[in-house]
């Protein structure tokens, strides 16, 4: 391997990749996918109980509602617009309140509160949405309460919500488009057109490409998952480790690529090969959002080994000296992997001698 | 000379061909059908219910009882648990520990404690003001928290009239008449759809795409190795060709997705033929998707740009059903809508022909409008070849 020639393909790589729609992938994709995730996909797993309210008075309850922590208010013009709403799910309850209401509850006369919930809301929502109704009218009603209530966290309080544990896996997705999508691609197709057996026959041998194209693509895994935690606000303050790790994923990632696309006799085989590979990377994520599976299946995942350190280095605030073991064992598996695309490197490069 | 040879053989030979080509291909079987196992253990591996509870240690164990009563009449539909704990350390460390106790046959943890004192009742009386406690896990979202201090204050509403000698009822500062308090559409408390059957479309969706980026990555190789050209030269003619490829991207998608759909047990209690005539629908838009990518790509790269392009608009409504309520007119004017929107409807709820004919009719009319995009692109690629 001459360096001299691994930066001359580098450079032609670089210089090309603009008009190449895998650039366009690698950039994009983490971009769209973030968008995706922070705009329409965050609340799923959080949904918060909502309320619509119809207020034919002037309540104080439609200005108070909307400070409430926890609930979704939505303020609807009539009450068949709400019944609708609510009948379809678009809101798991909906109160209606009449013209002297307040006056009503703060004369103690007991009011009628017309309530209305969706037959498909959960039965913890109509609870709460119900008792928040009720705690509403306390506060226009205006007496002290008979009891005070003091709130204490205990226990689990570093638990993260849904919606941030789902950004590591928005990281490795750019990592592995960077660092798997971009190198096999760039490597089977210039194969495919037969510019990989034109370059062999040129001073560049096939440790050269294959460190070209790897390098490629792991300067653009890296650079991907930086942008992509960049966007999501969680680079966090411990740099350094996180530099490591993304480091350490990219190179496990552009291995894969490497693999798969030494592997592939074609673009067929390739394909087939990347739809597997996003089940058996994306793995360790599963575990992540539903924390019932058994947590050691995740371990068999060669992705966990960088994907749990990135976690707690973005998320936990996690440093080094925390997660070090298991970027070492991470560490160990690209190095095992290396004899590994050495021979399929050889094979494809026979194989290409022959054709 | 020997006998014209008749158009049907023409296409079974060309779709033998293909089909026998992917079988040969050993490698692409074993992954495919790895594919689909990992999808169908990943679907059985979910959560199989909703948890539609909360879970509520009360100290004294006594006031548990008063609490539960307070809280509605038939615990069982109420959305709250309760158990009853003997000590405030012993609630206390059930919460920090993620303890889980038995609440009504049930295991459950409790993530929310509160704590009467212990002259809850007499402070009532007397109108002191006492303070209860309520102990929260980190992951209590707020409006529990809240409506846990509502239900505490309520409760001391309560028992100060109580103690008054009066009705607890009539502590309310509202009235819900029954009939004011009305559930609107199919109760389903209790009996909610879980997430993972919600999941079913989804999948068998990816698999659609999957499917159909496989079949565009395969015209794109016919055209770019120029064997589609070598094609149109025999017997055979371009409308035998498109027909041909357009018959194995149905049977490819179509064979995967009512597999992936066995797997998942998708068509026990369901509408097994409107789920079939869904997937039907799903395999010829995927095919005719596949047609239109295919033929427009220069190369494989470029195939699966133009793939994506259509495939992510069209993965929206399999995503939109997981969230709760009606979809929007957004989500509605995708073609893959009616297509999805009936799988749901088939495996999810007691579904007829009338339920479906809206979207399934709209989806058919998309996936002719496609079928006819893509087999024009695909012959003029075919005509310019």
């Amino acid at each position: 391997m001459t360096l001299r020639c691994v930066f001359a393909v580098l450079r032609k790589d670089v210089a090309m990749s603009p008009r190449s729609s895998v650039f366009f992938f690698v950039l994009a994709l983490p971009v769209v996918m973030t968008l995706l995730f922070q705009l329409v996909f965050g609340s799923l797993f959080e949904s918060k109980p909502r309320l619509g309210v119809v207020d034919r008075g002037k309540s104080q309850i439609s200005s108070a509602v909307h400070e409430m922590d926890g609930i979704e208010v939505t303020v609807l013009d009539d009450a068949e617009t709400l019944m609708s709403r609510v009948e379809s799910h678009d809101l798991d309850a909906g109160i209606i309140l009449e013209p002297g209401f307040d006056d009503a509850v703060m004369n103690g006369s007991q009011p009628e509160l017309g309530f209305y919930i969706s037959g498909q809301s959960l039965a913890s929502d109509r609870i709460i949405l119900m008792v928040t109704a009720v705690d509403l009218a306390r506060g226009v009603e205006g007496n002290a309460s008979p009891v005070e209530v003091v709130v204490t966290t205990i226990g689990n309080t570093e638990q993260l919500p849904i919606a941030d544990r789902l950004i590591p896996m928005l990281v490795l997705y750019a990592i592995i488009i960077g660092g798997v999508f971009a190198t096999a691609f760039n490597i089977v197709q210039e194969r495919e057109s037969r510019t990989l057996t034109a370059l062999l026959v040129s001073p560049v041998q096939m440790t050269d490409v294959l460190s070209a194209k790897g390098l490629f693509g792991f300067l653009l895994a890296l650079v991907m998952a930086f942008v992509t935690l960049g966007l999501n606000g969680v680079l966090g303050a411990n740099y350094a480790a996180l530099l490591v790790t993304l480091i350490v994923a990219a190179l496990m990632s552009v291995e894969l690529g490497l693999i798969f696309a030494t592997a592939s006799k074609d673009i067929k085989t390739l394909y087939t090969l990347v739809k597997t590979l996003n089940i058996i990377l994306f793995g360790p994520v599963f575990f992540y959002l539903f924390p019932s599976w058994p947590q050691w299946i995740a371990k068999l995942f060669p992705s966990y080994w960088f994907f749990d350190p990135m976690f707690e280095i973005s998320l936990k605030g996690a440093g080094l000296a925390d997660v070090w073991h298991d970027l070492l064992i991470a560490y160990i598996i690209c190095v095992a992997a290396l004899p590994v695309i050495g021979l399929l490197g050889r094979r494809m490069e026979r194989s290409l001698a022959f054709s | 000379m020997s006998s014209p040879v008749s158009r049907l053989s023409i296409i079974t030979s060309i779709v033998k061909k293909d089909l026998v080509e992917w079988t040969r291909d050993q490698f692409w079987m074993a992954v495919s059908a790895l594919i689909l196992v990992m999808f169908a253990i990943m679907f059985w591996l979910m959560p199989d219910s909703v948890d539609e509870t909360m879970s509520v240690g009360v100290y004294p164990a006594a006031l548990g009882e008063v609490f539960a009563q307070a809280v509605a009449a038939d615990q069982d539909a109420s959305g709250v648990l309760v158990a009853g704990f003997d000590s405030r350390e012993e609630l206390i460390t059930a919460i920090e520990e993620g303890r889980r106790v038995v609440v009504q046959g049930e295991e459950q943890k409790i993530k929310i404690g509160l704590a009467f004192p212990a002259d809850f009742a007499s402070s009532a009386f007397s109108g002191e003001l006492s303070t209860v406690r309520v102990y929260v896990d980190g992951t209590v979202p707020g409006d529990v928290t809240n409506a846990m201090a509502a239900m505490v204050r309520e409760l001391a509403y309560a028992a100060r009239v109580l103690a008054l000698g009066g009705n607890p009822e009539a502590a309310f500062p509202v009235t819900f008449p029954e009939e004011n308090i009305m559930i609107l559409g199919e109760d389903r408390a209790g009996s909610q759809i879980p997430f993972r059957d919600q999941m079913r479309p989804m999948i068998a969706f990816m698999m659609l795409i999957m499917e159909s980026l496989a079949l565009a990555a395969l015209i794109a190789v016919e055209i770019h190795a120029k064997t589609l050209t070598a094609l149109i030269v025999t017997p055979a003619r371009t409308a035998d060709v498109l027909w041909a490829k357009s018959i194995t991207g149905i049977l490819l998608a179509l064979s995967q997705v009512l597999l992936i759909l066995a797997l998942t047990n998708s068509f026990a209690n369901s509408n097994v033929l409107v789920l079939i005539l869904a997937t039907v629908i799903g395999a010829v838009m995927a095919t005719a998707l596949g047609m239109l990518t295919g033929a427009a790509g220069k190369d494989f790269m470029g195939t699966l740009f133009y793939g994506m392009l259509f495939l992510i608009p069209f993965f929206i409504p399999a995503f939109a059903v997981l969230f709760p309520g009606s979809a929007s007119w957004v989500v509605k004017v995708i073609p893959s809508w009616g297509m999805i929107d009936t799988m749901v409807n088939a495996t999810t709820h007691d579904t007829n022909w009338r339920d479906v004919a809206l979207p399934l009719g709209y989806s058919s009319a998309w996936c002719a409008i496609l079928f006819a995009a893509g087999w024009l692109q695909l012959e003029r690629k075919l005509q310019t070849l």
